[in-house]
């Protein structure tokens, strides 16, 4: 009886204890992302403006009906999805070719790995600058080459052209990004037994059969949880876009993070700018749900 | 005779391929900032020129000598990224260790639903919180403050944070701190003196991560710092060189260069444990 009360009396202490260590952490989640997000779903049902005074008032659900008849919503929507598919598209397949590279046996992969970290470390605005030189309309770099090797005859205006300005853009997105994948891929791919991959030699299976049924069913699960991670990533990719065309040339690189900025700190309407970022969570959230649960169904 | 020398001509060609692909990883990845570098070494002038030089005819080190001289408050943008960032990794690493340990070596009610909406909160536009972090400071007079900017990013870096202590806590022995607590020790001194050795990669990789993510960030450094004396580089540099003196180019590179070449070399070094941290969660070996 008294050893039992001293094991319960000590499990207790150890909860406290546990429990005590997370108080700096949700103190601080809490007041700058709970509270925030509190903050927000109240302000999306108002009609609160920085240059309106006493326009804090509410207004229950009209942001959202105003939203649906929103013709820059559907297209800042339209934007996002175009960028989002086509950066993640770019930077699997870069990510993933170097990944299956690396994982071959070279000497310095640690190296070549380090190296890879590299654009990812660099800060957007950086980035944005390179891309913005090398793809200037007059004396960049890759006009000079594409005009030199008769692709084009005259020099693109890349970031102020509507018809160009993704590309860019996109560009410079897989380029920050693709070492993500390959950090994600190259770390799963060594995982892999090497015993399989010998006995399916063995067997006879050419480089496709291995790819197909031995390494992509490994990669499977690392597929699911860095896409789901890119998507939510890139759907509040803000800085490159903000530094190379701040949503311009008229409204072809407007995404729904640059329509919310600017509905906040350009039309100073915050209430209306909540509304945009709820009904985006709520997007994020039910893609989340059906991707996670498709990818489970897939691998059972 | 005939298979054996034909095997050996595959290989050697599979491994010529190999390396003429790894060839271009490098270019892709090293041409930018290969020439970010080689703007930064020369005049203005030269940066704008046809056909394009790849090294500088003209060498100098003007560029960074303006920088350092504080010409359009470079120092002041260094500085203030220096002192926020510098605290937000300090904090983080603080915090992110405690709640990690907890998450990964005890269990008790209502841990899984706050392990959960940490993790959740990833998914949050970081732009709709920016606005009620706005509306909030405006009423606590943070805005243009440090101590804004230094909680707003430390939160911000903080679930993946947490995310990779508890990683790397889970992968070290619990038998060790057993035998600590049989010696008598107190379960904080086990924490420090027994584990806090023991995830040294695990520290390494969350002090890189959050110094990165105030280093870098732009949002919030633009809308929490809207005075310039506050700013942090990322915003300094959107308004020195994209606006009005966006033909700069060498300058602007001299700057680029100075705060990302440290971070870079930094990163080389550690970036085994970086790698391990990022993987440690998603990757299970």
């Amino acid at each position: 009886m008294v050893i039992k009360g001293k094991l319960s009396n000590s499990a207790l202490r150890s909860n406290i204890f546990a429990m005590g260590l997370l108080v700096p952490s949700i103190l601080l989640i809490g007041f700058t992302i709970l509270y925030p997000v509190i903050v927000a779903a109240r302000l999306s049902s108002t009609s609160y403006s920085l240059i309106k005074p006493g326009s804090d008032v509410f207004i229950n659900f009209k942001n959202y009906f105003n939203l649906f008849k929103d013709e820059l919503f559907w297209s800042a929507l339209k934007n996002t999805i175009v960028i989002i598919s086509l950066t993640i598209l770019g930077g699997f397949t870069v990510g993933l070719s170097f990944a299956l590279l690396l994982n071959q046996k070279i000497v310095f992969r640690n190296f070549f790995r380090g190296i890879a970290l590299i654009p990812w470390v660099i800060p957007g605005v950086v980035t944005s600058l390179l891309f913005l030189y090398m793809f200037n309309h007059n004396y960049g770099f890759i006009n000079f080459v594409l005009k030199n090797l008769h692709i084009i005859s005259t020099n693109i205006n890349w970031f102020g052209n509507p018809k160009f300005v993704l590309i860019g853009i996109i560009l410079a997105h897989i380029w920050t990004q693709f070492p993500f994948y390959m950090l994600m891929f190259l770390a799963t791919l060594q995982t892999i037994p090497n015993d399989i991959i010998e006995a399916a030699e063995i067997d006879g299976a050419n480089l496709f059969k291995k790819f197909f049924y031995i390494t992509l069913p490994y990669l499977r699960n690392i597929i699911v949880i860095a896409t789901t991670l890119m998507v939510i990533w890139n759907f509040n990719a803000f800085d490159i876009i903000w530094a190379t065309t701040k949503g311009g040339p008229a409204f072809s690189t407007t995404t729904l993070a640059i329509y919310v900025y600017k509905m906040a700190f350009t039309h100073y309407e915050l209430g209306y700018a909540s509304s945009i970022g709820i009904a985006w969570l709520v997007i994020l959230l039910i893609f989340s749900y059906f991707y996670i649960r498709l990818m489970e169904k897939k691998s059972r | 005779m005939i298979d054996i020398n034909k095997y050996r001509l595959k290989k050697i060609l599979q491994t010529i391929l190999i390396y003429f692909f790894l060839m271009i990883l490098i270019c892709v990845v090293f041409f930018p900032v290969f020439w970010m570098i080689s703007i930064s070494l020369r005049l203005n002038i030269e940066a704008t020129i046809i056909p394009p030089t790849i090294f500088p005819k003209v060498f100098t080190l003007d560029n960074f000598k303006n920088q350092i001289n504080d010409k359009g408050g470079f120092l002041v943008y260094f500085r203030n990224g220096i002192i926020v960032s510098g605290s937000v990794t300090l904090i983080s690493l603080i915090v992110a260790t405690l709640a990690g340990y907890s998450f990964s070596r005890f269990k008790f009610k209502g841990q899984r639903p706050i392990l959960l909406f940490m993790l959740a909160s990833q998914m949050f536009p970081a732009v709709l919180l920016v606005i009620s972090i706005y509306v909030i400071y405006t009423r606590l007079n943070l805005l243009n403050t440090y101590l804004g900017l230094i909680l707003a990013f430390t939160s911000f870096a903080l679930p993946f944070s947490i995310w990779m202590i508890k990683g790397f806590c889970d992968s070290v022995p619990k038998e060790i701190e057993e035998a600590a607590y049989v010696d008598g020790c107190s379960k904080m001194a086990t924490l420090i003196k027994i584990v806090l050795p023991m995830i040294k990669p695990g520290i390494i990789a969350v002090g890189l991560y959050s110094f990165l993510v105030a280093w870098n960030n732009l949002l919030f450094a633009l809308t929490l710092a809207a005075k310039q004396d506050r700013w942090t580089i990322p915003p300094g540099f959107l308004q020195l060189y994209t606006g009005e003196f966006q033909y700069y180019w060498s300058e602007a590179f001299a700057g680029s260069v100075i705060v990302t070449v440290p971070l870079i070399i930094v990163f080389i070094v550690f970036q085994k444990y970086l790698v391990s941290g990022l993987t440690a969660g998603a990757v299970k070996e």
